[in-house]
């Protein structure tokens, strides 16, 4: 076959074109550190990756779901720590001024002690976390207890069920525990209730109610100590699924590197390969040129 | 015979020569020129004279200049040109709606995830006004990505339309250069340099011509050379040639391709266009780009629809049982149409971010509680709202993207065949037309050796004539 001299230096020409456009393409995989760099480079891959992303993505805002579930979780433990103290508090109390050698003042003086537990108690109900109070259960944006003075009942205003938030894909936790369930054993006894019984029974100085009372202190107790091991099953839980929400995020972000990270010792090697064949074809080019009848005319 | 015949015959050789030294220099200068044939002088001997009972000969003489090509060949490249001519189209604008679809450039699906789980924080505090900042922050950024993506998209199908006039007034020039050739190849006496010239410059216009749109091409009986559409409409004629047109799509205001006939009438024959770039470009402006503006503007759509159809069922914090307007607000503006263009945040949830409703419930005091609706509308990334009920959010997103490298990897594919093809045809094309320095620089010296060798047939003659004067002194 004849070659002209057109086709030799055009074939070259896109001989180092080619590879230059290879080159440009390995420089930026590895500057970039990943080996797709564009959805043409492996379609399925770059839409797999994509989707993980947004997957990853969304398991770190579970993550930070589950942080707020641990700063709820946190909060009772200390609330209800708070509130076995002030029920072994008033019980003693009660215990003490239960003895019929207790007079009227001693035990009018310890009513206003009880009414300043209860007052403390609801401070505790009204604790906050952010701007949600954390036993107002769907009514998060309003104190749940509401202390009358008058007579040192309580009311309880938010609601018996609790907002829920996402921590894993259609999986919701409970946001936390509603007052209801915290304070109150059913419908009538409650925890408020009860000291309400004792302050009652101590201004009226009635001994045998005031010994009645201790009973319902005791079954107050009894309920934070339920409440304190919910919480400790509460927290196990959201500690579970913190571990497996950083399982797969570690998943995640391995699968992903697998998929589209640079292998940086392959790609260093064609790197080399190719510029290697770049400076073969330039040397190639010239010597093709030294090969000539015009190197030989005087 | 006489001493003047010698004469003849060296002025004869020497012109020869001479011709064949010009010949070979236009072939070196066109070592580079593209579509150029080598060129050759074709000699032959002059008619012998009889002289008593012998002849003898006359020297010599140009019958005429040849150009090397392979004509079947030709008309193959040009065929290949209109596959090549089209795929280059489809190679360079899938690349670009790639690039605008690139997630690493739009950010789209990573904004989407932060827009829903924008919504998660809040449905964590659903009084938080920080975390509706989130959410309207995350908002616009989504916006952003869509409105970005969509007017990339309608840039590329503006750009591809203007392309379509640029390149039909490119055949028009090209048709017109071809009807000129052939009025100079049919005045011009063939076989000599220049008509090849000529020649070779009609198969260049005819490959290039060929590269926009596809044609059938035939020479008649005088070498002119027809050109007409696929589907048979005239182009090129002998010297005359008909211009092709733009018209005005009443329906999309793009550019529909017409061929003007004689009195100036302009005839649709888009739709008769089955080959080229100009096909490419009406393809790729018509089907592909506009295939994906269609699912850009249906993510739009289906996000408005199913934040807002849940969001106006919710209570603001700005909930007032007095006031009928401060609940049911739809968090994105309430559009028809163009979703992806004119998706925005409703002007009440830009004006004041306390109109975000995180709540589907009120307490007696009138206060909203609860965080159904930031939940519902969270949930929403892992529904399955797409295509029919089949498809969460990312699951189309992605799968845009998924369709775009593929029908990128696709062509840059078989553009890549359609080069290799070419090249290798023309390397066919080359090793027949030419020019290798070499055998020119070969040829210069033999006609050199010859237009020298003619030379000395003068002397020769001369001294002769010297001789002869010299014996009747």
């Amino acid at each position: 076959m004849r070659v002209g001299d057109k086709i030799r230096f055009d074939f070259s020409k896109k001989q180092l074109s080619s590879m230059n456009e290879k080159i440009a393409v390995l420089q930026e995989q590895i500057s970039s550190g990943t080996k797709i760099l564009r959805p043409s480079d492996d379609p399925v891959i770059y839409a797999r990756n994509v989707e993980m992303t947004s997957e990853k993505d969304i398991n770190t805002q579970y993550k930070r779901n589950l942080d707020r579930l641990n700063v709820f979780a946190g909060t009772y433990e200390t609330v209800f720590s708070s509130v076995k103290d002030l029920l072994n508090t008033a019980k003693q109390l009660a215990v003490t001024q239960g003895s019929d050698q207790m007079d009227a003042a001693s035990r009018e003086t310890a009513a206003v002690q009880i009414e300043g537990i209860i007052e403390n108690l609801v401070t505790l109900g009204n604790t906050k976390v952010g701007n949600a109070y954390a036993f107002g259960g769907k009514r998060s944006n309003a104190a749940a207890f509401v202390l009358d003075d008058t007579d040192y009942s309580v009311t309880f205003q938010g609601t018996d069920d609790v907002q829920e938030v996402y921590v894993d894909g259609n999986t919701k936790e409970k946001l936390g525990i509603s007052g209801k369930s915290a304070f109150y054993d059913g419908d009538t006894a409650s925890v408020f209730g009860a000291l309400k019984e004792l302050r009652d029974a101590l201004k009226n100085n009635d001994g045998d109610s005031i010994r009645t009372a201790i009973g319902s202190i005791d079954k107050a107790l009894d309920l934070t100590a339920n409440n304190v091991a919910y919480i400790g099953t509460y927290s196990s839980t959201i500690t579970t699924l913190t571990t497996q929400n950083a399982t797969k995020g570690d998943l995640l972000t391995t699968t992903m590197s697998d998929m589209v990270g640079a292998d940086m010792i392959q790609l260093v090697t064609e790197f080399n390969m190719l510029s290697n064949a770049y400076d073969a074809t330039i040397s190639c080019l010239s010597r093709i040129m030294k090969m000539s009848i015009l190197n030989y005319l005087g | 015979m006489s001493i003047t015949s010698i004469l003849n015959i060296a002025k004869n050789a020497l012109s020869v020569n001479q011709a064949s030294v010009q010949v070979t220099s236009h072939n070196i200068s066109n070592v580079n020129t593209e579509g150029y044939a080598r060129q050759e002088v074709i000699l032959e001997e002059e008619a012998p004279s009889l002289i008593g009972t012998a002849f003898l000969g006359n020297g010599v003489r140009v019958s005429g200049v040849i150009r090397y090509y392979d004509k079947y060949l030709d008309q193959q490249i040009s065929k290949k040109n209109t596959e090549l001519g089209e795929q280059q189209v489809y190679k360079k604008y899938f690349k670009r709606i790639e690039s605008a679809l690139n997630e690493d450039n739009t950010k789209l699906t990573e904004n989407i995830t932060s827009f829903f789980n924008a919504w998660q924080e809040l449905s964590t505090d659903p009084q938080s006004v920080s975390a509706r900042e989130g959410i309207a922050a995350s908002g616009q950024n989504m916006k952003r990505s869509i409105n970005s993506i969509y007017n990339g998209l309608k840039d590329i199908q503006i750009e591809l339309n203007n392309n379509i006039k640029m390149e039909i007034a490119d055949i028009n020039r090209i048709v017109a250069s071809i009807a000129d050739l052939n009025n100079r190849i049919f005045e011009g006496s063939s076989g000599s340099s220049e008509a090849n010239d000529y020649l070779d410059k009609r198969t260049q216009y005819v490959k290039e011509l060929s590269g926009k749109i596809d044609i059938i091409s035939f020479e008649d009986q005088y070498g002119r050379m027809s050109v007409l559409t696929s589907k048979g409409k005239a182009l090129v004629d002998g010297g005359n040639s008909w211009e092709l047109g733009v018209m005005n799509d009443d329906e999309t205001g793009f550019y529909k391709v017409g061929w003007k006939d004689s009195s100036g009438n302009l005839t649709d024959i888009t739709d008769d266009i089955s080959g080229g770039s100009i096909h490419g470009l009406v393809e790729m402006r018509d089907g592909q780009i506009n295939d994906f503006i269609t699912d850009i503007d249906k993510l739009a759509e289906v996000i408005i629809t199913e934040v807002n159809d849940i969001h106006t069922a919710g209570y603001t914090l700005n909930h007032d049982p007095a006031d009928l307007n401060a609940d049911g607000i739809p968090f994105f503006e309430e559009i028809t149409e163009n979703y992806a263009k004119n998706i925005d945040l409703s002007e009440k949830v830009k004006t004041d971010l306390k109109n975000i409703a995180a709540s589907s419930g009120v307490d007696a005091a009138g206060s909203p509680i609860g965080n159904d609706i930031a939940l519902n509308i969270s949930a929403l990334m892992d529904e399955n709202i797409f295509n029919g009920g089949t498809s969460t959010i990312v699951n189309y997103t992605s799968s845009i993207t998924n369709r775009i490298g593929q029908l990128t990897k696709g062509a840059n594919d078989f553009a890549q065949y359609s080069e290799d093809t070419m090249q290798a045809m023309e390397k066919q094309r080359e090793s027949v037309s030419g020019v290798s320095l070499d055998e020119e620089m070969a040829n210069l010296m033999k006609y050199q050796y010859a237009f020298q060798a003619s030379s000395r047939l003068f002397t020769v003659a001369d001294e002769l004539f010297q001789s002869i004067l010299e014996a009747v002194r």
